[in-house]
């Protein structure tokens, strides 16, 4: 059975984050003052001196994570000066159909009044959210993301997942920063990322979307085994398979996975080009 | 009264004007941990970054940036925060270029929960040893400048920036380094600085880091408005990158140019020196830090708050309309020049004793409002 939350766009989430999306680096401190424990503060280093494909790609993935399934609402802040213009994103978002607030820290008059006005932004996003309700769902609802293609049983997980009904998305191409790619399948749809870990590695958690991380070095789970949600090593692909569906399924339902534990508030953007 | 100049004279001879302990994970997925640290242990910084140990590019430049900025003289010393023993090789490479450093992973001690107590502990115990160590008298000489603007206006080439360069002068007078950087701000300017290089060398070296700037962005083929100049540089009346080049090369005054250093690259000369670095705020910024800026001097007109991890950062607005508005976020307000309160000289000398009070202790805005952002410059993906 699958449960989740309702979107009044169709879209049915896993999780009801209300986010706080800086537009720009310079407006990231700034957020996680204005969301301290209660929302989910997004980090990153990127929004501004960036052209092309590079700069289109920036600003969809922010306004894809403000209009994501398991978003409940978003505040977007901005600095102002920016390249990426939280102003026009917010517009963007609401046009969409996400629940979007918007606070920019040159118009408030700074840090101190951009942090007090965000918050109470944040409280009333924060309170609509607390209505919605999980309830339950279909199969069909369900979008998985999986971070790579190459382990040997992801080929049982896509047709395990595809015979009861849920869409995975895969990546595309040469994926060469495994974790970046995240924010790529949230943007594709998926409420839940699966995440097939090389040797040495530990996942990144991605803010908005639970993560189940699958490792096949098992000296690395034995060290620190509450790092993962699964050992694949030592098992038949099928068994593997099963085993990552049955995660999946719990974790979409509300279990909390390792990474969301951990706390993770990092987006690892990809970057098309250098910065101006 | 005039302030005496202090800092912390470190074992390698260098000198920082602060005494941080630095917590830093080795890859992106130890993030969590480092906040978490931090957050017990508040009297310690920390950056986050966005490198996963996949990269295929910039292999070589991350990795130097990050030992450049770990080992400026204003980190006492460094806590590393890795997933398991492969991740020992930055705080090696760090010890041997002569930093202390302290090393825990996620595996020795059972995962993140584990490594943040364990790291905390540890951060707890370096700070208490750093308090060891007491600012001195220092000479102008030791002090390296980072130059820098962001969110400049049209007012910002006509009294910010020049104010800021009468201090650099200043400071490259009493045998001081500047650092003028953000190379994209610089085209259109590249040959009145070529002219101020002290040798056929620097002059040539001058005008072929702008000039490939200039064509990596050609190459891109793409239209740069709206990165250089940003909207928010358009709002406040700068209409090309030109214009805006030949605001921002007036931080740099009118001293001598001594070298030309590489992004992220450690002074050779003293004097003042062009680092070939994008414009963009943060990842300027570490640059200059990661080749010894131990403090920085930042020029606003739309008004921004941002700092460093480990160096002061002093902004001065060229307006005094923003600096009212945004006054929690800003030092200084370079907009009495327009209102003919104050002149350019006047308030480049006040930079400079501003300069002087924060390097011997007091805290910036951007330091007050706990503004320590870090990115990484990418340029291979």
């Amino acid at each position: 059975m699958i449960t989740g939350y309702q979107r009044p766009s169709g879209q049915f989430g896993a999780r009801n984050h209300i986010l706080v999306l800086p537009s720009v680096v310079c407006a990231t401190v700034v957020a996680a003052s204005i969301a301290q424990q209660d929302a989910v503060a997004i980090t990153h280093q990127h929004g501004c001196a960036q052209v092309g494909d590079d700069v289109t790609y920036t600003k969809r993935v922010f306004a894809s994570l403000g209009v994501h399934p398991n978003v409940g609402g978003v505040l977007v802040v901005s600095l102002g000066c920016e390249t990426v213009q939280g102003g026009a994103l917010a517009e963007t978002i609401e046009h969409d159909g996400g629940a979007v607030r918007f606070v920019g820290i040159q118009s408030a008059g700074g840090t101190l009044e951009a942090v007090s006005r965000g918050q109470v932004m944040l409280a009333e996003l924060l309170s609509n959210a607390a209505l919605v309700e999980r309830r339950d769902g279909e199969a069909s609802d369900v979008v998985v993301g999986l971070d790579s293609a190459d382990a040997p049983f992801a080929g049982a997980l896509v047709e395990l997942a595809r015979a009861v009904g849920f869409h995975v998305v895969l990546p595309r191409g040469d994926v060469e920063t495994g974790p970046t790619c995240h924010a790529d399948l949230a943007a594709a749809g998926a409420q839940v990322i699966v995440s097939l870990l090389g040797p040495n590695e530990t996942a990144m958690g991605f803010p908005i979307c639970p993560v189940v991380s699958v490792t096949g070095d098992r000296d690395l789970y034995e060290a620190m085994p509450q790092e993962f949600d699964l050992l694949a090593s030592g098992l038949g692909d099928t068994d593997v398979a099963t085993s990552i569906w049955r995660v999946v399924v719990e974790a979409f339902n509300g279990l909390e996975t390792a990474t969301e534990r951990r706390g993770a508030s990092d987006l690892l953007l990809r970057r098309l080009s250098r910065s101006m | 009264m005039k302030r005496e100049l202090t800092g912390f004279r470190r074992a390698n001879g260098s000198v920082g004007v602060r005494n941080h302990v630095l917590v830093v994970p080795v890859r992106a997925s130890a993030n969590a941990v480092v906040r978490k640290i931090v957050n017990e242990v508040p009297t310690c910084v920390s950056l986050t970054h966005e490198l996963t140990g996949r990269e295929k590019g910039d292999v070589e430049r991350t990795r130097h940036t990050l030992l450049g900025f770990v080992t400026n003289p204003n980190v006492a010393s460094v806590l590393f925060v890795g997933i398991n023993d492969s991740d020992r090789w930055v705080a090696d490479a760090a010890a041997a270029e002569g930093q202390r450093v302290e090393f825990v992973t996620l595996a020795e001690y059972g995962g993140s929960g584990g490594a943040a107590d364990a790291g905390a502990r540890l951060a707890f115990d370096m700070v208490n040893r750093e308090r060891a160590n007491v600012r001195e008298p220092i000479d102008w000489a030791d002090i390296v400048l980072g130059l820098e603007c962001g969110g400049s206006d049209a007012m910002s080439g006509i009294t910010a920036n020049p104010a800021v360069g009468v201090a650099s002068d200043l400071l490259v007078s009493f045998g001081g380094s500047a650092m003028l950087a953000e190379t994209p701000e610089l085209i259109g300017a590249e040959g009145a600085l070529a002219r101020r290089g002290v040798s056929p060398d620097v002059q040539r070296r001058i005008k072929e880091v702008v000039l490939a700037f200039e064509t990596s962005i050609r190459e891109l083929g793409v239209d740069v408005r709206g990165a250089q100049p940003t909207p928010g540089n358009q709002e406040g009346g700068l209409t090309t990158i030109e214009e805006k080049a030949l605001g921002s090369a007036k931080k740099g005054g009118r001293s001598p140019i001594v070298d030309v250093l590489e992004f992220a690259e450690r002074l050779r000369v003293r004097g003042l020196n062009i680092m070939d670095s994008p414009g963009q705020d943060i990842e300027q910024m570490v640059g200059m830090v990661a080749g010894g800026a131990q403090i920085v001097v930042f020029t606003t007109g739309r008004g921004t708050p941002t700092g460093s991890p480990i160096a002061p950062c002093i902004k001065v607005s060229s307006n005094s309309a923003m600096a009212r508005a945004m006054g929690i976020d800003i030092d200084l307000d370079a907009g009495t020049i327009l209102s003919g309160a104050e002149t350019i000289e006047s308030m480049g000398q006040r930079i400079f004793e501003k300069m002087r009070d924060v390097i011997s202790g007091e805290e910036t805005a951007s330091e007050r409002g706990g503004h320590r952002e870090f990115a990484f410059s990418r340029i291979e993906f």
